[in-house]
């Protein structure tokens, strides 16, 4: 069964040859990239079952590739139960994403093929387990995000996605600095887990670590990095970018947990207390920005960047124990942070349509009134899914290590928490509902999917794995 | 087993839940009564047996700690179950009797459901199971409420106090390394911030409550159906928050300021519901400023009873549920008007109701005044007539200015009250006085129903009945206010912030400094490249001044 390990990696690139030669115009690449985002999650699911759920080692998959031999670099990649676990979430994420595009937008060839593009980047990124295959999934993911936020994402100031651009450029810049540190001093590739054990002088292990921090941390929006982070998510109108730029943070957050987990560089100890203070402070600096604004999709970044930050927190502050929390608690993350994107997507979209107001508009489309609140409630943290009992554990343990920072951790999760609260009862309000008024609800197909993504979060509430074991 | 009797609950609720016509409907509720009954009486058998049984699975296995669900049956469970069985019955009967509900069969599932919930809230050992309950029990309010207006304020102060008591419950986590509540104990020898903790948790209950500064998301109750008013008032989170004050007595405790900050807030509570039941003109106010009062002095005799259940407990409460009922009453025979001065008006009662909403409330007066009596001790004891003063008088003034003013014409043959009605008060009378053992009841208690009778004829409080035309008064709202203005300085602080931090640092100067330097950068370059400046020149000692720095470098390493 270790076999299927590399059509994991195979299949989206069969993928985005199949959308490159389909019809334009037409559904054709839709429904390739569903069909292959389908079988790797049914892939996924088969080597979650292979992983014996009690054995604590994280058992894993491997394949290696020699590339480069003369220069002694063969890739290697890995997939143990927390990769396999948090590319769970991000496929049924993508699903949601795909399955929550306009009609007009899945007819869009360029934006299947990009989309495409980027989840073979970030299941290889997931997969990677050396040096080299890490920096090219992490670089390689952000041509196509360029690309269609460039092309759809309404940016209204040019200097704006230009540094964002840039900026993201440099972080891929660190890493090669780092990289090609490594390489000087081991003469090849090596693997992950191997970079602490490179000799090396103190001040070279400084530059190389310190590297390699800066670009993680370029990809996560604590403060200042925040910022452009969010003025481009602002502007996304598509389901698909939108989520593709949600998952941004997650490659900087694994690049943590990939790094950090094997050895912490005596070099940049200092520096911990640092990253720890300000990712606090941007916690709780976020989640008021986003109590005060008033657009939906605002809030939900500050509650992404929030719930990224509590995650990457986790995985500086607390000993490696609880890595498997973390990955129980992002999957249902990353599937409500989709599901609430696509649905306050449609809910605009309807706006628009019939041009009434965003206030109420959940009063007129009852189906999606009763979805939308399930999602905001597990996402507020109600015991409806795994995060709910994974969260509990995680907080626990910050108070453990550390009384103030587990309480202002809260105060911030508490702030944006009642911000969703308050949005949703916004967008429920009926003072001003127009009698006369209807707005067509959604579909039976899409009541549908969407019982059935409730359920799968529901059943994760018992047993973050029920689909497996 | 209750374990037994939750299961069976759990698929009468399913069952109940099942969409029907209107037709039908009346049959499945009907059904839905019968089943309860059935399993109440199943349950009441249960009752007479002294031994435990735990009920079990294992919930989430996660590496390294394993999480359970347990229903434990034992005496003090089920004497806790009790009331909140009865209450739901009640309910349900209530709904059957009367045409309250378009969909009874739903409505009846959302009851047995918050049944359900209670069980596992009652029964739960460990931390997860107990936050659980009490957040399913805040989504069913909800449901219960069905009215945006009147859950926005309620919801979010529940939600905020259970995050408040997560936050708690994960401290104690961190502290005694387990999830079993028993553990508590524990937490007082070893536990940090103790005072801290306690009062957060004690302030987060007190929020469930609808405590005086917590009381804005009860009062939006008013604005929904009288009966599932008392549902809530009832059945949801403040009989949680009940249940919370039992189960974490030992973490109160734990603070040496606990008894001082319980008081403080109970009595404050007292007399702001004694001042809201007699100034508010919203009857229904006034029966949530009742139940305030009531939940005060709940709370103080369960202190001094060492936050042990028995069935006085069981009694009071159901007994002040009766008088709600029977106020009830009071607003169906006054054409469900809310407003005093609008039921002062229009008075269309005939005798026969007059006297038989008096009987079943003085009834209903006399059997709580017989449990207060058994609950009474030494300790005790200013709580309890402050109490019943505060709560006869203003209680008495309503009934005097509703039933027996004088100005009053009376009409007779006039919403003539149907057999089903008197069918339904003879039960709630009959559960009011079957409860009670009234061989060694005190004189008191008939003194007390006596007075309460004489207050409702000669009404001592009648010169406060002009409060019910100030408008300023009625409409006021100060709390709701406060809270505003809290969260709208937290709105502030975060558009503050985001035009300082984001707009005016980041924007106007990192971005633009950004900007700027690669601007002269570019300038620099293209003028080098042009030779202007002694670009040659400069650019040979950039050069060497790069070499220099390479080979100083290199000679170092």
């Amino acid at each position: 069964m270790t076999d299927m390990f590399p059509l994991l990696l195979l299949l989206p690139l069969l993928g985005c040859l199949f959308v490159l030669f389909a019809k334009k115009n037409d559904n054709n690449s839709f429904h390739v990239v569903l069909f292959t985002l389908l079988s790797n999650l049914a892939i996924i699911v088969r080597l979650l079952t292979q992983i014996h759920r009690d054995n604590n080692d994280l058992q894993s998959f491997h394949f290696s590739y020699p590339w480069l031999e003369s220069k002694g670099i063969e890739l290697a990649m890995e997939a143990n139960l927390f990769s396999l676990l948090v590319l769970l979430g991000i496929y049924v994420a993508f699903i949601i994403a795909v399955v929550g595009l306009l009609p007009q937008q899945r007819k869009n060839k360029s934006q299947m093929l990009l989309g495409l593009y980027f989840i073979w980047n970030i299941t290889g990124l997931l997969c990677s387990n050396d040096m080299v295959s890490f920096y090219i999934f992490f670089a390689g993911m952000l041509i196509p995000l360029f690309l269609l936020i460039g092309l759809y994402g309404n940016i209204k100031k040019n200097s704006t996605l230009y540094l964002f651009f840039a900026f993201n450029y440099a972080g891929i810049l660190c890493l090669l600095t780092a990289m090609l540190f490594v390489y000087k001093y081991h003469q090849g590739n090596v693997e992950l887990q191997d970079i602490a054990l490179i000799k090396m002088p103190v001040g070279s292990a400084m530059v190389v670590w310190t590297s390699v921090c800066m670009a993680f941390i370029s990809r996560i929006p604590i403060w200042p990095f925040h910022y452009w982070i969010s003025s481009i998510n602002s502007g996304l109108r598509s389901s698909l970018v939108c989520v593709m730029t949600n998952m941004l943070p997650l490659t900087g957050l694994y690049g943590f947990l990939r790094f950090w987990q094997i050895t912490i560089p005596k070099g940049i100890l200092p520096f911990v207390p640092v990253v720890e203070i300000f990712g606090i402070m941007t916690m709780l600096f976020i989640a008021l920005i986003g109590l005060s604004h008033k657009d939906f999709l605002q809030k939900l970044f500050s509650y992404n960047t929030v719930y990224y930050l509590l995650f990457l927190l986790t995985t500086i502050m607390l000993p490696e124990g609880y890595i498997i929390n973390i990955a129980y608690s992002l999957i249902t993350f990353l599937i409500i942070n989709a599901s609430l994107t696509v649905l306050d997507l449609w809910a605009e979209n309807s706006c628009e349509e019939n041009n009434c107001d965003y206030r109420g508009i959940l009063a007129y489309m009852p189906r999606l009134a009763i979805i939308f609140a399930f999602f905001v409630l597990v996402a507020v943290g109600l015991p409806l899914s795994a995060m709910f009992w994974n969260n509990f554990v995680l907080i626990s343990a910050f108070f453990r290590v550390s009384f103030t920072h587990g309480l202002l951790m809260m105060t911030a999760i508490a702030i944006i928490s009642m911000a969703l609260l308050y949005e949703l009862f916004i967008m429920r309000d009926t003072s001003n509902k127009n009698p006369i008024l209807e707005i067509e609800d959604i579909s039976d197909k899409k009541v549908t999917f969407f019982v059935a993504v409730i359920i799968f979060l529901f059943m994760s509430f018992f047993n973050p794995l029920w689909f497996a074991f | 087993m209750i374990a037994y009797t939750a299961l069976l609950l759990f698929f009468i609720g399913i069952f109940s839940s099942i969409k029907v016509g209107v037709k039908v409907d009346k049959a499945l509720s009907f059904l839905t009564f019968t089943s309860l009954f059935l399993v109440f009486a199943g349950f009441c058998d249960g009752m007479n047996s002294l031994s435990n049984h735990t009920w079990s699975f294992v919930w989430d296995t996660n590496p390294g700690s394993s999480l359970k669900f347990d229903i434990i049956s034992n005496h003090y469970n089920y004497w806790l179950i009790f009331p909140c069985f009865v209450l739901t019955m009640l309910s349900a009967l209530n709904s059957l009797f009367f045409r309250y509900e378009e969909r009874r069969s739903s409505y009846f599932s959302i009851l047995i459901f918050n049944l359900v919930t209670l069980i596992v809230l009652i029964t739960s050992n460990n931390f997860v199971q107990l936050l659980s309950a009490l957040f399913v029990i805040d989504i069913l309010s909800v449901f219960m409420i069905k009215n945006v207006d009147a859950y926005r304020r309620y919801v979010l102060l529940n939600m905020l106090a259970d995050i408040v008591l997560f936050v708690v419950l994960a401290i104690i986590n961190c502290r005694v390394d387990s999830l079993d509540i028993r553990q508590i104990v524990l937490y007082r020898n070893i536990g940090m911030h103790q005072d801290f903790v306690a009062l957060t948790g004690l302030t987060a209950v007190f929020a469930k409550f609808g405590f005086f500064l917590f009381q804005i998301g009860v009062m939006d109750l008013k604005k929904i159906r009288f009966h599932r008013m008392l549902n809530i008032l009832f059945l949801s989170s403040p009989l949680a928050a009940i249940i919370l004050l039992l189960k974490f007595n030992a973490l109160w405790r734990t603070s040496s300021y606990f008894t001082a900050y319980l008081d403080f807030v109970c009595i404050l509570t007292l007399v702001w519901g004694f001042l809201g039941s007699l100034g508010s003109d919203n009857f229904k106010s006034k029966v949530i400023y009742w139940q305030m009062s009531f939940e005060a002095l709940f709370v103080e005799l369960l202190r001094f009873h060492g936050f042990v259940w028995f069935s006085g407990f069981t009694f009071l409460y159901l007994e002040m549920f009766v008088i709600c009922l029977g106020l009830y009453l009071l607003y169906y025979l006054n054409r469900r008007r809310v407003s005093m001065l609008q039921i002062k008006s229009i008075p269309l009662i005939n005798k026969k109701e007059i006297a038989y909403t008096l009987l079943i409330i003085v009834a209903a007066i006399a059997a709580l005044s017989n449990t207060l009596t058994i609950l009474y001790n030494n300790m005790n004891r200013y709580y309890i007539w402050a109490f019943a003063v505060l709560f006869i008088l203003s209680l008495s003034a309503v009934i005097n200015q509703l039933l027996l003013r004088r100005d009053f014409k009376i009409i007779s043959k006039v919403n003539e009250m149907p057999v089903k009605y008197m069918m339904f008060g003879e039960l709630t009378l009959l559960c009011a006085f079957l409860l009670q053992d009234w061989r060694y009841a005190e004189p008191s208690v008939w003194i007390g129903s006596v007075v309460f009778v004489l207050l409702c004829a000669y009404n001592p409080m009648a010169e406060t009945e002009f409060v019910y035309g100030i408008d300023t008064l009625q409409n006021n709202d100060i709390l709701g206010r406060i809270y505003h203005i809290l969260i709208k300085s937290l709105r502030l602080c975060g558009r503050f912030f985001w035009l300082l931090i984001d707009r005016l640092f980041m924007e106007k100067f990192v971005l633009a400094l950004f900007i700027s330097a690669i601007e002269q950068s570019l300038r620099f370059f293209r003028r080098l490249h042009n030779s202007k400046l002694g670009g040659g020149f400069v650019a040979i000692v950039l050069l060497i001044a790069l070499l220099g720095y390479s080979y100083y470098q290199a000679g170092v390493e």
